[in-house]
């Protein structure tokens, strides 16, 4: 689904001097239907790599393929969709307005628009705000319609920069829910984050970048594991039992143990606590309206 | 199976969504509320404020060439500053980043806006028009005309330009330093500001052929500037008279009674001239042998005017070339926001439009303004004469006298000026325009971080 070699992206200055190489030679493939995260720290080129994808902004070196084609072909954006890291919509446009114009500009016919607009804002919680100006919103109710609009031509590739950024945990959790979901239905993700655990809750492959280049590469699974070391989990054992056991692997290993009690994340325990107190259900966002009531996608 | 037009709907509805979202961002910025009231200001202020002579006629003049020319000047002013933020705003506040990445063609989005703003600019102009109709109602009917400008038959100043270079070049008149193409201008000129001297108690006459025949009533008038030898005010008297010139019958005359250096409108009525597409017109100028001669230049002070449609359908012309014009003025402002960012864009936009308005009764630079340098020197002002000529030639069809200017005189705008206005403003301008942003928009990063 998309492909890079080489990729280049070297900022120059209003003399053309070379300011700063924010992605330096990166080479990633993305297949069909998986979730796969760029990870790195602020200043990785992360939202560089993902803006060159987009055809935002030209490469200095290296070649590009989204979809089989070049990024800006009309063919590979008809099938993509885009969330920016800053939801950066048009304040006096209300979000049936908003999903109406970028429906538009997908070519979607009036009645497509207007029945995509109603199970993306029903699935998004947005329908009691549907008519309220985008500029009145909070941050992560701005996030929300900046999420619709990338789903309102039923993309085959989601392209999502910073996805959770702005949102409050529970809406965090809803978007990973919505992104699984998404995945299940065949569609690829390409998201960008450094926050490990979104990145490590939904992802089937990543790649670290640091200083633009590739660091580290691969299946989630396989580069957080430790064949060196191996673990037992078991319910009801009492502190002697276990301090038995504890002394007994020692002595056949040589090496010393460990024995600690696993404890919950701490999302799954604010969420946990959340549902308790009879807060915002844990499915507000019902991905499976929009996903159920899909009509004709934007390529007709 | 997709349709084949799908292509082609794909376009419009982006076009379309475009052009909607320039409206409302106007109307919702409230951009178009503070212009109405400005332009309610200007419609309903500013003839309050020109002082005319107390004649129906100088209102008139105030209310259509000042009051609605100075609401199209807000306009065109508004509309280039609106283009340039359609683009340039958009991408500083990197909200075209979510446009940009959509399947959309680039010249596809400029249409959209550039037919939403246009289209804005057509409601405000209707508006402001209306408003300014309604102040016409005490202004006398006689006086709300439309009327075709025929020009006397005499030779075309290129001609006879021509001839006199023969002649001037057969008897070694012409000055040495002087090139061929600039002698013939100079000459072209110079017949155009000739004049022909009125002795008292002589006769003068022109030939006028109408543009379509004369309608029932007969109805002509002929406009004159007289002036003296001396260039001062001397009594102006005699007797108008017109006939066909196309051999059938039927005369009418009337008295002058003026003052030179006015310009005169004598009417002249007379039934049996109905029908008539060739007229001969001709002045007595009955003074006593030591008045001054009068003076006319036949190219220039000389007109017959003949009635031709209502005046509504006039000032709608006028209306429809300045909307070309600010049709013309968005496109440049949507084109300087697309290549730079707003604040370059606006102030580029509002430059040139000085350049425009400075340069619009400006003389084109002859061969003459080359001053007597070598070198380099000489090379760099051929280059700047060039440019100078180009931007002149780009910007003259868009820069003509204001249609307004014709409807408070009662001539009907002309034809070709209007296909000119249209065909510029609404034609080759935009489509220019529109290629250039879309290759800028292609080439531009619109992401930099």
């Amino acid at each position: 689904m998309i492909e890079t070699r080489g990729l280049r992206k070297v900022f120059r200055d209003f003399w053309r001097r070379p300011r700063v190489e924010a992605v330096a030679g990166v080479g990633l493939e993305v297949r069909a239907g998986e979730v796969f995260g760029l990870l790195g720290p602020n200043g990785s080129g992360k939202s560089t790599t993902i803006k060159l994808l987009l055809g935002l902004l030209h490469p200095t070196a290296g070649t590009i393929r989204v979809l089989g084609r070049p990024p800006a072909h009309t063919a590979s954006r008809r099938r993509t969709g885009y969330l920016p890291e800053v939801s950066c919509l048009h304040p006096f446009l209300t979000p049936r307005e908003t999903l109406h114009y970028y429906g538009r500009l997908f070519g979607l016919d009036a009645a497509t628009c207007r029945e995509r607009a109603r199970a993306l804002l029903a699935m998004t919680d947005l329908e009691a705000a549907a008519d309220r100006p985008v500029g009145e919103f909070s941050k992560g109710m701005a996030r929300r319609v900046g999420l619709a609009q990338a789903l309102v031509n039923n993309p085959d590739l989601l392209i999502l920069d910073e996805p959770t950024s702005g949102l409050d945990p529970v809406a965090c959790r809803e978007v990973k829910d919505l992104l699984r979901l998404l995945a299940g239905a065949g569609k690829t993700i390409l998201l960008t984050s450094h926050l490990l655990a979104d990145v490590e809750d939904v992802c089937d492959r990543i790649a670290i970048l640091h200083a633009g280049r590739v660091q580290a590469e691969g299946r989630v699974a396989d580069l957080l594991r430790r064949p060196e070391a191996v673990r037992f989990l078991v319910e009801g054992l009492d502190a002697a039992a276990a301090e038995a056991l504890r002394r007994e692997l020692e002595a056949r290993t040589g090496r010393p143990v460990d024995l600690d009690h696993p404890a919950m994340n701490l999302e799954s325990y604010f969420l946990h606590v959340v549902a308790r107190a009879g807060g915002r259900a844990a499915a507000a966002f019902r991905p499976a309206d929009f996903l159920l009531a899909r009509g004709p996608d934007a390529s007709g | 199976m997709p349709s084949p037009l799908q292509p082609f709907l794909h376009h419009a509805r982006a076009a379309a969504a475009a052009g909607a979202l320039a409206v409302r961002a106007a109307i919702r910025s409230r951009v178009v509320a503070a212009l109405l009231v400005l332009l309610a200001a200007v419609t309903l202020g500013l003839p309050r404020l020109i002082a005319g002579d107390g004649t129906p006629a100088s209102d008139l003049q105030i209310r259509l060439r000042y009051t609605l020319g100075a609401a199209v000047a807000v306009l065109g002013l508004a509309t280039l500053w609106a283009g340039c933020a359609a683009f340039g705003a958009e991408i500083d506040s990197r909200r075209f980043e979510l446009t940009a990445v959509k399947p959309a063609r680039r010249v596809t989005l400029w249409a959209g806006r550039w037919l939403g703003l246009v289209l804005l600019d057509a409601v405000l102009l209707a508006a402001v028009a209306a408003g300014a109709c309604l102040q016409l109602r005490n202004v006398p009917a006689g006086l709300l005309l439309s009327r075709d400008v025929a020009a006397p038959e005499l030779p075309a100043p290129e001609e006879e330009a021509r001839r006199r270079y023969e002649e001037l070049r057969r008897t070694g008149g012409l000055p040495a330093d002087e090139s061929a193409p600039a002698a013939l201008r100079r000459l072209a000129q110079e017949t155009r500001n000739q004049g022909v001297a009125i002795p008292p108690g002589s006769r003068v006459g022109w030939t006028f052929h109408l543009d379509r025949p004369l309608a029932a009533g007969g109805e002509l008038w002929l406009r004159m500037r007289l002036d003296t030898v001396a260039e001062t005010l001397a009594d102006v008297r005699g007797v108008c008279r017109v006939q066909r010139a196309d051999g059938g019958s039927g005369t009418a005359e009337a008295p002058v009674n003026d003052l030179a250096r006015n310009l005169i409108e004598q009417r002249l009525a007379a039934p049996a001239l109905a029908g008539a597409r060739r007229v001969r017109v001709e002045f007595d100028y009955q003074a006593p042998p030591q008045a001054p001669a009068l003076l006319v230049q036949p190219y220039r002070a000389v007109a017959l005017l003949a009635p031709h449609g209502a005046f509504a359908g006039n000032l709608a012309r006028a209306l429809l070339a300045h909307l070309a014009l600010l049709a013309a003025l968005c496109a440049l402002g949507l084109t300087l926001g697309a290549c730079f960012s707003f604040p370059v864009a606006a102030f580029a936009a509002t430059a040139l439009l000085a350049v425009m308005l400075a340069s619009a009764d400006a003389p084109e630079p002859g061969e003459a303004a080359l001053p007597d340098a070598t070198g380099w020197r000489r090379h760099a002002e051929r280059v700047s004469l060039v440019l100078v000529r180009g931007v002149n030639a780009a910007l003259r069809p868009l820069l003509g006298p204001s249609p307004l200017a014709n409807v408070a005189a009662g001539e009907r705008v002309p034809a070709e000026a209007l296909r000119r206005e249209i065909l510029w403003g609404a034609g080759v301008c935009p489509l220019t325009l529109s290629l250039a942003a879309a290759a800028a928009l292609r080439r531009r990063e619109l992401a930099r971080p």
